[in-house]
């Protein structure tokens, strides 16, 4: 593996190389401001949420300390099932999403493959729509029973009918293919493409000049050189997919497969709330991902990723040769029909349609449910609401995740270590309890009146909730730039606000653009987390899609969720001018 | 059209729909002013002058927040109703329970009262709000003229729920349609034992009767009239099928997956019907009336945030006028026995609630706060998990 030492850091300056001298303190000045936001906004909720596991009262009764929670959580027979199903489809799903990912990231980012923009614009729009309309759009095409895409199958002469379809979207590898094609894939795509964009093409260049293959260039250079930004993808996918519960309540509850998830979610809708247990579930969940924090941290450390030094910086891409470069078009415009067009199109038709995937009703066809989106004043505030929520989150964000991620990486403190553990624990909270760590927090402060149901708080929480995936997208880029960019200017008298405007944020801005969009996306789509602190009357567009969809109005979500799409997709667009360098 | 342009199509109609939501809505009607609002305006118990004080009171407040299911019939209608009646801003806070208990509890621990009203059905409202002394006293609050007359409910007599007979009014009282079946597959479903027929093996479908709710109820109704025993050999021995989603539940039963759903939504039941698809709803003949009130709870926060406009609303909403609102965007039939679902379909009239009749009241206070935690244990315990 080629790994390169870095030169040791000039010493007056503030900014510090990758390689850190042994004599550390505690404590610097640079790592003091992030370590105590994280304090306030991160631990303080955990701690309150892990003290809470323990208190077997009810809501609003006086608390009263046990075992009891505990007890009861690990009592539960479905448990061990739920691990054990949690973990295989888990694993399952990143290791796919891992190696489709990188292929295809790489294919976006480094080679002449045609349409290579619009393609990975697809993942980002693939990436947008909402779960829940998408499921059923999935269940609508491979339905065993009535699936359109199980008939139009069966119809074939070597696939025979014997009443259910050669797939079925309620098993196993269903999830599995739902999670990849509409979460893990995309949102793998997402982080590494715009890694594999920073790595400058000498070191593919040098292998091959060496004598190396283009495969054996890629697997002995390029993914070496892609491991922070290739393991905190995997591990971000793997937990996200942990977390989310509404696929395998749709398609697992009918085949009796539970998750994790959906078992704390059972506990927490459950009435009255049974929190505690849920936060006992979330607690031993939390344990895991800490763990797991850890391991990537030691998997990075000592070693060297820049890939953009204080040099040299060439993008030549790959040739794929005149007809590999279609073929591997074909590959990933077939993979963008099937896990986008499909079930994009189904929702859109579903919007339009009397009873979602209805096609045989007398009347299948109206436009009434747009009229009556449209109609509605609470979509109209709605969207007032998302838009000013989901920006200042972005704009915050941004600014919170990179002072965070550079921290970590380029301060001496010793603190430097936890401050990377603590930005990554809200990943392990389930989205409800994360919001009810907050929404103790917002209560029992003076603040409260500046936090809790106001604007602010939503704001908060969705860069707390986003934290981990902002963080590591900041820390994958940041890894792959030397810090002698930052030195040199310092060198030549640039104040650290001019070098970071002149210097970091051009390099950065893929990354910056990346963790800006899907901060929006998670605003927009988030529900669990903001259910409890939404101000009064200021219902962002997730909870309205949620309402819908519990009212029975799927037709209307789905028109709700194209808006979404659409609206996100006009973002990314956005997102794309501004960060035209590295796009 | 390239990429390129159907990305910018999308992008613009998008646009359109977002700009469309954040235009302005003044020119639409909205809500008049309370200063345009005469005294009595929109009362059907009023016409006193305790009523009139009232009124002019929550117009000084200005505003009232009322939680209630996450329905946009309801929070589209009522506070339109309401607003338009008084002239008082209304706040609808829609979700689920243990969501608004969560919410509740953190707030009253900090010392923070924000809600006014609550809609709801019986289980938090018994375990949490009632045992924790969060829910005024509403003889001290409903003032309307013949509230109180017997001949103005269903029952013959107005409905407190609770043990003190003061907190929680039922505005809603009927009978649940619990048991939707196939009518091209089910044949002739009369009674919960047709369903231990082998004809039904896996072929009846339930939402989960692990979780307090409708499908719960059902699950310990069968349990009290028919046994436990029964119970395990219709869930367990006929590999009844545990959904989540009900509208999921209804879809699959008229695409004649299951033959029959035990507890799906009476809305999503409804609507199937509405369209024509092959589904009817069942009402047992070996059980008594299962009694229901779903959200049709309702109690008034102590201390509330706006304790005249609360009890304008809770007056509202207890007499015929909001009442009457309330019943015919929810669905719900009303307590009241001067209210009725205008236009009803035939589904909304199987759940008009016979008196005369047995009852068997899932809204029982004894039987939620001491038997159900019971029951759900025993389900667990047939159905395995949580």
């Amino acid at each position: 593996m080629s790994i390169t030492q870095v030169e040791a850091p000039l010493e007056p300056l503030e900014v510090a190389s990758t390689a850190r001298p042994t004599a550390r303190r505690w404590f610097t000045r640079d790592a003091s401001g992030p370590f105590l936001l994280l304090c306030f906004f991160v631990a303080v909720p955990v701690i309150l949420i892990l003290v809470n596991s323990f208190n077997t009262a009810r809501p609003g009764a006086p608390a009263s300390y046990g075992l009891e929670n505990w007890r009861r959580a690990g009592d539960d027979p479905q448990l061990v099932h739920a691990i054990w199903n949690t973990l295989t489809l888990g694993i399952t799903r990143t290791l796919i999403a891992l190696v489709l990912g990188v292929i295809i990231a790489w294919l976006l980012a480094r080679t002449d493959m045609p349409g290579a923009r619009q393609l990975e614009f697809l993942f980002w729009l693939a990436f947008f729509v909402p779960p829940l309309p998408r499921t059923l759009g999935w269940i609508g095409l491979l339905d065993p029973l009535y699936g359109v895409m199980n008939k139009a199958l069966s119809a074939l002469p070597f696939v025979g009918d014997d009443g259910s379809g050669p797939f079925n979207i309620y098993s196993f590898w269903g999830i599995v293919w739902v999670h990849v094609t509409s979460m893990s894939l995309p949102f793998m795509v997402i982080i590494l493409t715009p890694a594999f964009r920073r790595m400058s093409a000498d070191m593919e260049e040098a292998a091959r000049m060496c004598g190396a293959g283009r495969t054996l260039a890629a697997l002995r250079v390029t993914v070496p050189l892609m491991l922070p930004a290739m393991l905190g993808g995997a591990m971000l996918t793997f937990i996200y997919t942990l977390q989310s519960f509404e696929i395998e309540l749709l398609l697992g509850s009918p085949i009796n497969l539970d998750v994790l998830s959906t078992q704390i979610y059972r506990w927490i809708r459950y009435e009255p709330p049974q929190f505690g247990i849920a936060t006992a579930m979330g607690v031993g969940f939390m344990t895991i991902m800490i763990l797991v924090a850890v391991g990537y941290r030691r998997a990075l450390r000592g070693r060297d990723y820049t890939t953009v030094g204080g040099r040299s910086y060439s993008t030549r891409p790959t040739s794929l040769g005149r007809i590999g470069r279609w073929v591997a078009f074909a590959g990933v415009s077939s993979f963008i029909v099937l896990s986008i067009v499909l079930p994009v199109g189904f929702m859109a038709i579903g919007s339009f349609m009397t009873r979602f995937g209805w096609f045989e009703l007398t009347d299948p066809y109206t436009t009434d449910h747009w009229s009556r989106l449209l109609a509605d004043e609470t979509f109209k505030q709605s969207i007032t609401t998302t838009c000013m929520f989901a920006l200042s989150a972005a704009v915050i964000g941004v600014i919170v995740y990179w002072w965070i991620a550079h921290t970590a990486t380029r301060s001496r403190a010793r603190i430097a270590g936890s401050i990377d553990v603590l930005a990554w624990l809200p990943v392990a909270i389930p989205g409800m309890l994360l919001g009810l760590g907050l929404l103790w927090l917002f209560l029992g402060t003076p603040l409260r009146s500046v936090l809790y149901g106001s604007l602010a708080g939503l704001v908060i929480a969705m860069v707390i909730n986003h934290l981990p995936t902002g963080v590591v997208q900041m820390r994958s880029a940041l890894l792959q730039i030397s810090a002698q960019q930052e030195e040199a200017a310092a060198m030549c008298g640039a104040r650290r606000f001019t070098r970071y405007r002149a210097i970091m944020l051009p390099l950065l801005s893929p990354a910056i653009v990346a963790a800006a969009v899907l901060t929006i996306t998670s605003a927009v789509r988030d529900i669990s987390t903001v259910v409890l602190l939404a101000s009064r009357g200021s219902t962002p567009v997730s909870l309205l899609m949620l309402e819908y969809s519990v009212s029975g109005r799927l037709e209307t979500a789905a028109a709700l969720g194209l808006v979404v799409t659409g609206a996100l997709g006009v973002v990314t667009l956005l997102g794309w001018r501004l960060g035209r360098r590295a796009f | 059209m390239s990429l390129r342009g159907a990305a910018t199509t999308v992008a613009c109609l998008s646009t359109i729909a977002v700009l469309a939501g954040c235009s302005s809505s003044d020119d639409e009607g909205g809500t008049g002013s309370a200063a345009e609002k005469p005294a009595g305006s929109g009362d059907s118990c009023g016409g006193t002058a305790e009523w009139d004080d009232l009124v002019k009171a929550a117009q000084e407040e200005g505003e009232v927040v009322i939680s209630g299911p996450a329905d946009t019939e309801v929070s589209d209608l009522l506070p339109a109703a309401f607003e338009d009646a008084f002239g008082v801003e209304v706040t609808y806070v829609g979700g689920s329970s243990s969501e608004l208990a969560a919410k509740l509890d953190a707030e009253r621990a900090a010392d923070t009262y924000s809600h006014d009203v609550f809609l709801g059905g019986a289980n938090t409202f018994y375990t949490v709000f009632y045992a924790q002394k969060w829910l005024a006293d509403l003889d001290d609050v409903l003032i309307g003229e013949n509230l109180r007359e017997g001949d103005n409910w269903v029952t013959g007599e107005i409905s407190f729920e609770d043990p003190d007979g003061d907190k929680i009014l039922r505005i809603s009282d009927f009978q649940a349609t619990m048991l939707l079946v196939n009518s091209d597959l089910a044949g002739d479903v009369d009674e919960w034992n047709d369903l231990l027929d082998p004809a039904f093996t896996g072929k009846v479908a339930s939402l989960d009767p692990r979780i307090p709710g409708s499908a719960a109820n059902t699950a310990s109704q069968i349990a009290d009239v028919l046994g436990r025993d029964f119970v395990s050999e219709l869930y367990a021995g006929q590999e009844v099928a545990i959904l989540s989603d009900s509208r999921q539940a209804v879809d699959d039963l008229a695409r004649g997956r299951y033959s029959a759903v035990i507890g799906p939504t009476e809305a999503d039941g409804d609507e199937a019907l509405d369209l024509g698809l092959p589904v009817e709803w069942v009402i047992p003949t070996d059980a008594p009336q299962h009694r229901t009130a779903s959200f049709g709870l309702m109690a008034v926060a102590e201390p509330a945030a706006h304790p005249n406009a609360a009890a304008l609303m809770a007056n509202w909403l207890a007499c015929p006028q909001g009442n009457e609102i309330w019943t015919n965007a929810s669905g719900f039939p009303s307590a009241r026995s001067d209210v009725a679902i205008q236009d009803p379909t035939p589904s909304e009239e199987l759940r008009v609630l016979d008196p005369s009749r047995e009852m068997w009241d899932a809204y029982d206070f004894d039987f939620v706060t001491k038997e159900t935690a019971e029951n759900i244990e025993y389900f667990t315990e047939v159905l395995g998990g949580s």
